[in-house]
Formats: C-alpha cells, sequence, structure tokens
C-alpha cells in the first residue's frame, strides 16, 4: 500500500521535517519495560538467594531464551506470562503475550541467546571500539554469555553442590532454575548429572510448565551419554506431542541418523 | 587486574555493599532507560522488538556491572544497545528486501488515525532512510543529528577516534541528502 506524504517546497523543508519527526521517539519508556529493567539485575544472577546464583551461571539471556521457547511452543496465555514473571523475579511485566514470540525461531535450535554480543562490546575494561571500521565489523562476533568449558564447569559443580530446597519447590523460578543446572550440566559434558537434575525436575514439578524443556533436554542428555535409543525413542514421543516446536528439525535429524 | 564476575563479586559481598550495587542499579535505570529506548528505536528496532531488546540490553549491562566504571554507563548501554540494534537488523534483512520506493510504507508504518499523520510519515520515511546506511554510519548520524552530540561525545560514546566519526558523519550526511533528495523528486513528480 502506498501513502503519500504533503509536498514540501524544497529539499531542505524536507530535510528539516523528517530530523524533526524523530521527536516522535521522544517518550517514556513503558512502566512496564521499566520494571523489566530493574528486576534485570536480579534476572542476571547478581542478586538473590544461593540457588539464584547458582542458577544465573548459565545465564539470564538463556532464562530469556527459555521463556521464549515455552511462549512460541507450550505456553499460552497466562502461563506465559507467569514464566515472564519468572524473569522478572516476581513483578508483573504487564507485557503482551506476542511479544515474546518475536524471536523464537532465534532460539528454537539449542540453547544459544537470540541476541549475541561481542565480548568487546560489553567489557568496558577493554576499551575496544564497539563501533568497528566498516570492513572490519565482526558479524561473527562471540557472544557475551561465556562459552568456556571452566565456567560451564564450575556452573555444574555448583549445582551439584545444591539441593532443591522449599522455595525452588514452591515457584516456576524453581523451575528454572533447576533446568539451569541441568544444561549447566549438560554443557559442562556431565550428562550424568543432568539426568540426575532432570529426575529431580521431574519428581519436583509432576506438573510444570517446563516439562517439555525438560524432556529436549534430557533427549539431549541421553544422546550425549551414549544412550542413543533411549534419546530417539524419547525424541519420537516428544515431536507426536510438540510437532510444531522449533526444536523438531533438529530432533527430526537426530531420528534420520 | 583479574575481572571478577558479577556472581562472584556478589557471593563475596556484604549485604551493604548488595545494598549499594542496588541503589546504583537503580539510579542507571531511572538515568539511561528512556535514552536507552530511544537510541534503540532510532538505530532501527521496531516497535515490535523494542521491549525485548531494551531489556537485553540491560541484562548484558546487569552481568558486567562491576566492569562498568561509574560514568560510563552511558557508554556501554548505548554500545550493547548497538549491537542489539545490529543483530535485529541482519534478521530483519534475511526476513526482507528494503524497498527502492520511500513513499511506500508498509500497513504497520502508517499513522493510526489519532496520530499527527504528518510526523508519524515523515517518521516512517525517516527510518527507511536509515535503514539504508550501514550501521556504523547510522549509529553516528542518530548522535549527531537527533541527539545532537557534539562530535567529541559522539567519539567518546561510541568508543571511536574523532577523526573517524568526522568521517562517518561526512558520509552519512551526504547518504542522507542523497536520499532526501530522492524522496523529494518523488513526491513532486506523484504531485499534490
Amino acid at each position: 500500500m502506498t501513502e503519500r506524504s504533503r509536498p514540501v517546497s524544497s529539499q531542505a523543508e524536507l530535510a528539516q521535517s523528517l530530523i524533526a519527526s524523530a521527536r516522535l521517539d521522544e517518550q517514556p519508556v513503558p512502566d512496564a519495560v521499566r520494571h523489566g529493567m530493574l528486576a534485570a539485575l536480579g534476572a542476571a544472577g547478581a542478586i538473590g538467594s544461593a540457588s539464584v546464583v547458582a542458577g544465573a551461571a548459565s545465564g539470564a539471556l538463556h532464562r530469556l531464551a527459555l521463556v521464549k521457547w515455552l511462549a512460541a511452543t507450550v505456553i499460552v496465555g497466562t502461563a506465559g506470562a507467569g514464566v515472564y514473571a519468572v524473569v522478572n523475579h516476581g513483578q508483573s511485566s504487564g507485557l503482551p503475550a506476542s511479544r515474546t514470540n518475536e524471536g523464537a525461531p532465534a532460539v528454537g535450535h539449542g540453547q544459544e541467546p537470540p541476541v549475541t554480543l561481542p565480548a568487546a562490546t560489553v567489557d568496558e575494561a577493554s576499551a575496544a571500539p564497539v563501533l568497528p571500521a566498516d570492513e572490519a565489523h565482526n558479524d561473527d562476533a562471540s557472544p557475551a554469555e561465556p562459552r568456556g568449558q571452566s565456567r560451564r564447569g564450575a556452573t555444574a559443580g555448583t549445582a551439584s553442590a545444591g539441593k532443591l530446597d522449599a522455595a525452588d519447590v514452591s515457584s516456576l523460578e524453581g523451575e528454572v532454575t533447576t533446568l539451569d543446572r541441568a544444561r549447566a550440566a549438560l554443557a559442562a559434558s556431565d550428562a550424568t548429572r543432568a539426568l540426575e537434575l532432570l529426575t529431580q525436575y521431574e519428581q519436583a514439578f509432576p506438573k510444570g510448565a517446563l516439562r517439555p524443556e525438560a524432556m529436549y533436554l534430557r533427549i539431549q542428555a541421553l544422546s550425549k551419554s551414549g544412550q542413543r535409543d533411549a534419546a530417539r525413542e524419547l525424541a519420537a514421543r516428544f515431536l507426536a506431542k510438540h510437532p510444531s516446536s522449533p526444536h523438531a528439525a533438529q530432533l527430526q535429524a537426530l531420528l534420520s541418523r | 587486574m583479574a575481572t571478577l564476575m558479577i556472581d562472584q563479586f556478589l557471593a563475596a559481598a556484604p549485604a551493604e555493599g548488595r545494598a549499594a550495587y542496588e541503589k546504583r542499579w537503580r539510579a542507571i535505570v531511572q538515568e539511561q532507560a528512556d535514552f536507552v529506548w530511544r537510541a534503540l528505536r532510532r538505530l532501527g528496532l521496531l516497535d515490535a522488538d523494542l521491549a525485548d531488546a531494551a531489556q537485553q540490553v540491560f541484562l548484558v549491562m546487569a552481568r558486567k556491572l562491576s566492569q562498568v566504571k561509574p560514568g560510563a554507563e552511558r557508554k556501554f548501554l548505548f554500545q550493547t544497545a548497538f549491537r542489539v540494534a545490529s543483530d535485529s537488523r541482519r534478521t530483519r534483512r534475511r526476513q526482507r528486501e528494503v524497498p527502492d520506493d520511500l513513499l511506500a510504507l508498509h500497513t504497520d508504518e502508517r499513522p493510526g488515525p489519532d496520530q499527527d499523520l504528518e510526523a508519524r510519515l515523515r517518521r516512517a520515511q525517516l527510518d527507511r532512510i536509515l535503514d539504508l546506511m550501514p550501521m556504523e554510519l547510522r549509529a553516528v548520524f542518530v548522535l549527531s543529528e537527533l541527539e545532537e552530540m557534539t562530535m567529541a561525545e559522539i567519539a567518546a560514546m561510541t568508543g571511536t577516534r574523532p577523526g573517524t566519526v568526522a568521517s562517518r558523519l561526512r558520509r552519512a550526511r551526504a547518504a542522507f541528502s542523497e536520499q532526501v533528495a530522492r524522496l523529494h523528486a518523488q513526491e513532486r513528480q506523484k504531485g499534490p
């Protein structure tokens, strides 16, 4: 569809009106978003209980990715809003449910966050230029979320030290924390520990909102631990229940091997 | 100097340290939230993506807070917003091409009935013009022409040399003028 604006008398006037139109951007952040920003410190694992700190080692962005995955595949309506509240540490985000679908494809193929940020960008101490020369612009920059085995290993160690406490069990946050631990163990190549944590999750949350994610992690853990037949059987069940999951293509590939 | 990760820092921090940390965080959100929101918008985020993007920027900031020197928060946030916006642009570029016709607007960009139609239309056209610029040029143009910052301030904000800023600003203004001329010609051709 084509719209036309009022013709202007000169290029200069047109340029001026275009620049002036940017004043429309000068609006305050919506309250719900501001609340989310305030809660980001907690969501990043910086402030909170020991269990939250341990869970945060696998990353707040992973947690955000998890929420998006759920919104895209499993949880709709109030349940999805509830999970967003977990990210915001109990604060009502007030964000529309449709918003959670925005980055679903980006997180559909694994545990990487929807947006990757180069270490140079987020490392103030490095003082590295963030706006690079055009020719040197690095589209494949490494993500902000550390991928090093040492960090993941430390995470798994921290996770294995703790058991589910009452607070974990009582809330969706506990679900997220437990799955974060399982994911961290998996990333540290400790599939046995990941399977233990997933069993803990299933026992603690028999009707958990994140069970599909737990199922997907279990498939990965089984596959990594060499139990390929069990992984394939579970993958087939997952696909039967969630045929439109973003993980579907990945699991189909697993089944076709 | 070894840099403590934020969770390690806080795990060892006394209660008063945590309180100070939280106080600093509230001040950052209070002072910078509107700037980040506006910067993301001007760097090309669609309205539908703004809330997610803003949340991502502040999550990164939260994780790196112990490494950001007091006073450097806005710079850090802008640089992070730049990366988020760049990633978003790449995703959108894969999904659709930017149309040549600067007058053509998608239905979701058209002004609502209760809006200032002229300004909204111009804002959408400005976005289209900025979308045609490389992100490095767009960032400098936004900071200079829309945020009205000096070149020295832009150099500090973007972590680039003043000479580079000047060069990029010159190229950005040339690109802007070229597109304005094109748009002007289109409007004249189509008539009132």
